[in-house]
């Protein structure tokens, strides 16, 4: 059953964690619980933007999903250093996995009968930074998480590696190919607006 | 066209729509849910287990890949009561009736003329097969809990599945949809007039574990979306087979359980698969490479848990892409083939879709 009733999902979701009341939390000794509080309360934001920039779904609830899978190690996380990392890359999964859920669609009905989409020129017309944006939306979601890894946060090929939990050589093939394919783009549209319009 | 130019593009894009998100307040997670109900859940089956004084001794409880960290319960290897049967998905799993088998529900292709679905009572599939993109149009006043199909399609079962609904019950004539969550999933139970008494037993026999009723852990190295390999040994000289459990696990990454199904071999059914795999050519494949779509990789990998006189042994199968296909024993790789690769599935464990060559030989139905 269940196949494809997912209006409830973000509300089921939503209502499963609850606030911390930090008014009744004692400075002392300080618990895994007050860390990750503060720890959200600081990388929350921050983490939004970059669910934001990795994947279509709703930012906010990718990241308090990946929260609510962090929190039971948080102690271990927190001291490995590695929980920034950690929470990226199930947003990253996260992200991954819808994707892949999408991928399954089948389209049966007849495409003939279909209204021919129309093959425009991705870089006709678009500003550089617009025509990245839009490959970004058509890369794949770990090829989009290793170039917003990269050119968003900064962060080096063997950070993007881990975070990413893939090979390091893997992490440069994803962002020279991304970069690859908008340098085509763009000298395009660079020849483009040189040679006219194709009309 | 310099390399600055593009990499300059990237920049300006990803900062100008950072930019424009505004964040949203977060929820800080306190502990794991539904405690009460868990603990009515463990409370029940104590008195399943201590009513049967039955243990099963298949765990490969030292090669759980989980175990470091804080789970709602230890794994209790109860037997199921006389007459049921454990299934099981990702961390959840339940007591149903022994005769419930598996099958597809209705999906929102459900008017499709030659698709059968199930006129008994049932456990679904967890997620759905492959469906078609068409409208299926009727106006319908039944509760979403019960599905997209209309009613004259409805048998009794049972699903987990990701959460979807709040806890509760929906009812539409002599129909019951009863909804619990566990952790990160959920349980449904459609019953009608006939099967409504048992759902309190199967709704209290739902437990969360790392290792399940079959010997699968919950969570396995072979998550990833990288092609793993295990702790080497050698298939060929492994002592005598006693059993084998077969896991399937979703690769959608080591971070969560991606147990998509499991079932267990008993002696005989596991020595066929370990003569059916010894049988196979040394080197792995079929792959195609070349059919590859940049950037993918495939969707599911399985563990074959051996239990021998001399402990438990993990192979590692990947049977769904166009490349890294094969039964791994960390020494070799040897060819998936349609006898060994039919041998691993049956029950909850099933390869429903693929790519390449290798799809021919193992792709259900």
């Amino acid at each position: 059953m269940c196949g494809g009733l997912q209006r409830n999902a973000a509300r089921s979701r939503t209502s499963s964690v609850s606030s911390v009341n930090l008014g009744t939390v004692h400075p002392k000794p300080r618990t895994p619980q007050v860390d990750f509080s503060e720890w959200v309360a600081a990388r929350g934001a921050a983490l939004q933007r970059f669910a934001r920039l990795v994947s279509d779904q709703e930012a906010a609830d990718l990241v308090q999903e990946a929260l609510s899978r962090a929190y039971p190690r948080w102690q271990k996380l927190a001291e490995s250093g590695s929980a920034e990392a950690y929470v990226r890359r199930s947003i990253v999964n996260a992200s991954v996995s819808a994707w892949r859920k999408d991928r399954r669609l089948v389209a049966v009905a007849d495409p003939s009968v279909l209204p021919h989409a129309v093959q425009e020129d991705p870089a006709s017309g678009l500003g550089d930074a617009e025509v990245a944006w839009r490959l970004c939306l058509e890369l794949p979601p770990q090829q989009r998480a290793a170039v917003v890894l990269r050119f968003y946060e900064d962060l080096s090929f063997a950070q993007i590696a881990e975070t990413l939990d893939c090979p390091e050589s893997t992490a440069r093939s994803h962002v020279h190919r991304a970069l690859s394919t908008l340098r085509r783009r763009l000298d395009a549209a660079g020849a483009d607006e040189l040679g006219g319009s194709h009309e | 066209m310099s390399e600055d130019r593009a990499e300059r593009a990237f920049r300006d894009a990803l900062a100008k729509r950072a930019e424009e998100t505004t964040p949203k307040p977060l929820d800080v997670p306190t502990r794991r849910r539904t405690p009460r109900l868990m603990l009515a859940a463990a409370a029940a089956l104590l008195v399943v287990a201590g009513g049967l004084g039955i243990l099963q001794s298949m765990r490969g409880g030292e090669q759980s890949q989980v175990a470091t960290d804080p789970q709602p319960h230890e794994t209790d290897p109860a037997a199921p009561a006389a007459g049921w049967q454990w299934i099981s998905w990702r961390d959840l799993e339940v007591q149903v009736p022994a005769e419930w088998q598996y099958a597809f529900s209705p999906a929102n292709d459900w008017c499709v003329d030659h698709i059968e679905y199930p006129d008994g009572p049932y456990v679904a599939f967890p997620g759905t097969r492959i469906t078609m993109m068409i409208a299926c149009e009727e106006e319908f006043t039944h509760p979403a809990e019960f599905g997209p199909a209309p009613e004259r399609l409805w048998a009794p079962h049972v699903a987990l599945h990701e959460r979807q609904f709040d806890d509760g019950v929906a009812t539409h004539g002599d129909w019951t949809a009863t909804i619990r969550t566990f952790g990160d999933l959920q349980l449904t139970v459609i019953t009608d007039a006939d099967t409504t008494p048992l759902v309190d037993s199967i709704v209290e026999s739902a437990r969360q574990v790392q290792v399940d009723h079959a010997g699968c852990d919950v969570t396995s190295p072979v998550q990833a979306t990288d092609i793993q390999r295990p702790d080497p040994f050698d298939l060929a000289t492994m002592a005598e087979v006693d059993q084998a459990a077969i896991c399937l696990y979703n690769r959608i990454g080591t971070e969560q359980p991606g147990l998509a199904g499991s079932r267990t071999l008993g002696q005989a059914e596991a020595r066929e698969l370990l003569a059916a795999v010894l049988e196979a050519p040394v080197g792995g494949g079929p792959d195609e490479p070349e059919s590859c779509l940049e950037g993918s990789y495939g969707d599911t990998a399985f563990v074959v848990r051996w239990h021998t006189g001399e402990g438990v042994r993990d192979m590692y199968a990947y049977a769904d892409w166009c490349f890294g296909n094969g039964f791994d024993d960390g020494t070799n790789l040897r060819e998936v083939t349609w006898e060994n690769c039919r041998m691993l599935q049956g029950g909850a464990v099933h390869l429903w879709a693929g790519a390449g060559p290798v799809s021919g030989r193992c792709l259900a139905g």
